[in-house]
Formats: structure tokens, C-alpha cells, sequence
């Protein structure tokens, strides 16, 4: 009897053992950890991310006034519409100063890798122009990368195969702009902006 | 001797309570200090603000022409002394325009305190720095640049 009571007590000891653990997973679960800004959902999830990130929309703005030829890229654009290599090259060229990728960058600051694409729809038709690393790219261990694999899709949106499991960017943005042409026909230009993992 | 036997036995088994007690108290005081005592950290979101302010606003280097175009800075006010009159913080901060090649910096020691904020604990995040595409007024001439911002919030 004596002994079934102590077998009893401890049983109940464990039992609130398992409680109280129990009750500290779930306020590690309710307390809001640091998250990605592109994956703020909550009110609670703004207080503490991570917001120090790019301005998208201050980019795309400044990309389409900065000055070509004696023309704003806008209307460089406009007037070469026709000559869709030519926009892709001076688009690229001026991308490339602002969204810079390689495999060094991966390794030693992948705080700055940058990944973008940018499609300007129009009546007639579509132009789509992405980053110029459209291929597969690994970052080796053993050179002290992270192991992750950036893979891009054909309309240049990378995807993050981690070497734990598939991750996000730490700022992803997208922006679009509709602007009139000079026959005063919509023309939409959608920006997407990759940086950081 | 049987009396002696399950004396013990009992003290043993009541300090295996008084143990378990002890841990469960300690264990729920934790969880209730942890949750009441929890800081948010909000060093990213000074940084951001003062950040984004040195090309939002025209008190920094926003050009104003008409109106503030923000993401224009205009080069005439890039400058030490307005930077630390715009931004009026004692944290460090340091922004440069990598084409034109020019930096300023609110304080002497901006190199100092990067390098022991780079050595502080990892957790405890200090630096934050952005880089933003911006057009460079000058005299009507416009052009591109890309202005880094690091601040350091210790």
C-alpha cells in the first residue's frame, strides 16, 4: 500500500513535470521571434523584425528617371520599343549596378546577393528581362558557403534550396508602375527585387 | 528495524518531493519573469528610420525643387554638418556615394565603434546598413549613384 502511494506521488511529480514543460513550449511559441520583413503578417511580427532593407519603390522609380542618352529610361524605353535587345542591354547594364551577383558574394556576404526581374507589359506585347545569372548556382561547403542552391525559374524568380530545407530571401519585393505611352496606351511595368540569405 | 526501514524510506521519498517542488516552482518562475521581463528589440527600426530619412527627407538630402523628390539627393547638401543637424543622434552613422567616391560621417570615431561592434555578441545586433539606388542632382545635372548607410546602434 505505502508502496503503490510513492509509485502514485511520483507519477503525479511527472506528470508535473511534463506540465510545466508544456506550458514553457507554448509561451516559446506565443512570444514573437525575429522574422523576415517580407514575412510579416501580424501586428505582433512588426515589433520585432528585421526592417533595415532596401526601397524598392524608390528604386524603380529612380531606374526609370535615370538619365539615357539625354532621355529618362522611361522614354528610352518608349522610343525603342521596337528594338527589344537594345532595351534588355542598357536595362541590364544599369541592373547591374544596383543588384549585383556571384559566387563570391554567395560565400563571403550573402547578406548582399541580389537577384530581380522586370517585365513591361503593353498593349502589343510583353518584354521580360531578368538577372543575368540564368543558370544554376551552387555554393560549395567547402569553401565556407552555406551549401545553399539558388535556382532561377524561366522568368527569373530565384528560389532557395537550402542546404536544410528551402528558404526564403531575407527581402523580397515586388513594385509595379502603370504609366501612360505617347498614344496614351497602359503600359505596366512590374519589378521584382531578390536580396539577402 | 522495519519501523527504522520505512523512516527512511519516507524521508527519501519527501525529498524527492521537496525536490520536485522546488524545480517546479523554479520552472514556472522562470516562464512568468520571462514573459513579463521580455524586451523588444528595436535597434533595426531606429536604424531603418534614420535611414530612410537621410533620402525621404529634404532637411538631409532630399532634393527640393517644387516639391521633395524622395530617392534625389541633391549633392549640394551632402555634407558633415548637415548630416548631424538633420539626423541629431549620438549613434554613428556613416553614408557614402559609391560612383562619386565621397563619405560622410556624423562622428570622428564611426571606425572605432564598427570595429567593437563588430566584435560584440552576435545576438545582440548593432550594425545595420541599406544600400538604395539614388539620382544625384548638381547644378541641373542629374545622374546615378548608390548611397551605402551604416548606422551603429550600441
Amino acid at each position: 500500500m505505502k508502496k503503490s502511494m510513492i509509485v502514485g506521488t511520483f507519477i503525479m511529480d511527472f506528470f508535473s513535470i511534463l506540465t510545466v514543460i508544456a506550458i514553457l513550449i507554448i509561451f516559446n511559441l506565443l512570444i514573437p521571434k525575429e522574422v523576415a520583413y517580407v514575412n510579416i503578417k501580424e501586428i505582433k511580427h512588426v515589433i520585432t523584425s528585421e526592417k533595415v532593407v532596401s526601397d524598392s519603390g524608390i528604386t524603380l522609380k529612380n531606374l526609370l528617371n535615370t538619365r539615357v542618352d539625354n532621355l529618362n529610361l522611361y522614354e528610352f524605353i518608349l522610343l525603342n520599343k521596337n528594338d527589344e535587345p537594345k532595351i534588355k542591354l542598357k536595362i541590364n547594364e544599369l541592373m547591374s549596378f544596383i543588384c549585383k551577383f556571384d559566387k563570391q558574394l554567395l560565400i563571403k556576404d550573402p547578406d548582399n546577393i541580389c537577384f530581380w526581374n522586370l517585365k513591361i507589359i503593353s498593349k502589343d506585347k510583353d518584354l521580360s528581362i531578368k538577372s543575368k545569372s540564368d543558370q544554376v548556382i551552387v555554393s560549395p561547403i567547402i569553401d565556407g558557403g552555406t551549401g545553399d542552391i539558388i535556382v532561377l525559374d524561366k522568368e527569373g524568380n530565384p528560389e532557395i534550396l537550402g542546404f536544410t530545407g528551402n528558404r526564403d530571401f531575407k527581402t523580397r519585393f515586388s513594385n509595379s508602375i502603370i504609366l501612360p505611352d505617347y498614344e496614351n496606351n497602359i503600359i505596366t511595368i512590374e519589378f521584382n527585387l531578390y536580396k539577402g540569405i | 528495524m522495519k519501523k527504522n526501514a520505512q523512516l527512511t524510506g519516507e524521508i527519501v521519498s519527501w525529498l524527492v518531493k521537496i525536490l520536485l517542488t522546488v524545480l517546479i516552482l523554479a520552472a514556472i518562475y522562470a516562464v512568468v519573469n520571462f514573459s513579463i521581463t521580455e524586451d523588444f528589440n528595436v535597434s533595426s527600426t531606429i536604424a531603418d528610420l534614420m535611414i530612410r530619412r537621410t533620402y525621404y527627407s529634404s532637411s538631409c538630402f532630399a532634393l527640393k525643387d517644387i516639391s521633395v523628390e524622395p530617392g534625389v539627393i541633391d549633392l549640394n547638401k551632402f555634407n558633415e554638418f548637415r548630416l548631424k543637424n538633420c539626423l541629431n543622434t549620438e549613434y554613428p552613422v556613416k553614408l557614402s556615394l559609391e560612383k562619386l567616391n565621397r563619405t560622410i560621417s556624423n562622428t570622428k570615431f564611426y571606425d572605432e565603434e564598427y570595429n567593437l561592434c563588430q566584435i560584440q555578441n552576435k545576438k545582440k545586433r548593432c550594425f545595420f546598413n541599406n544600400k538604395q539606388y539614388v539620382l544625384i542632382e548638381s547644378n541641373g545635372f542629374r545622374d546615378f549613384d548608390m548611397l551605402n548607410i551604416g548606422v551603429i546602434i550600441r
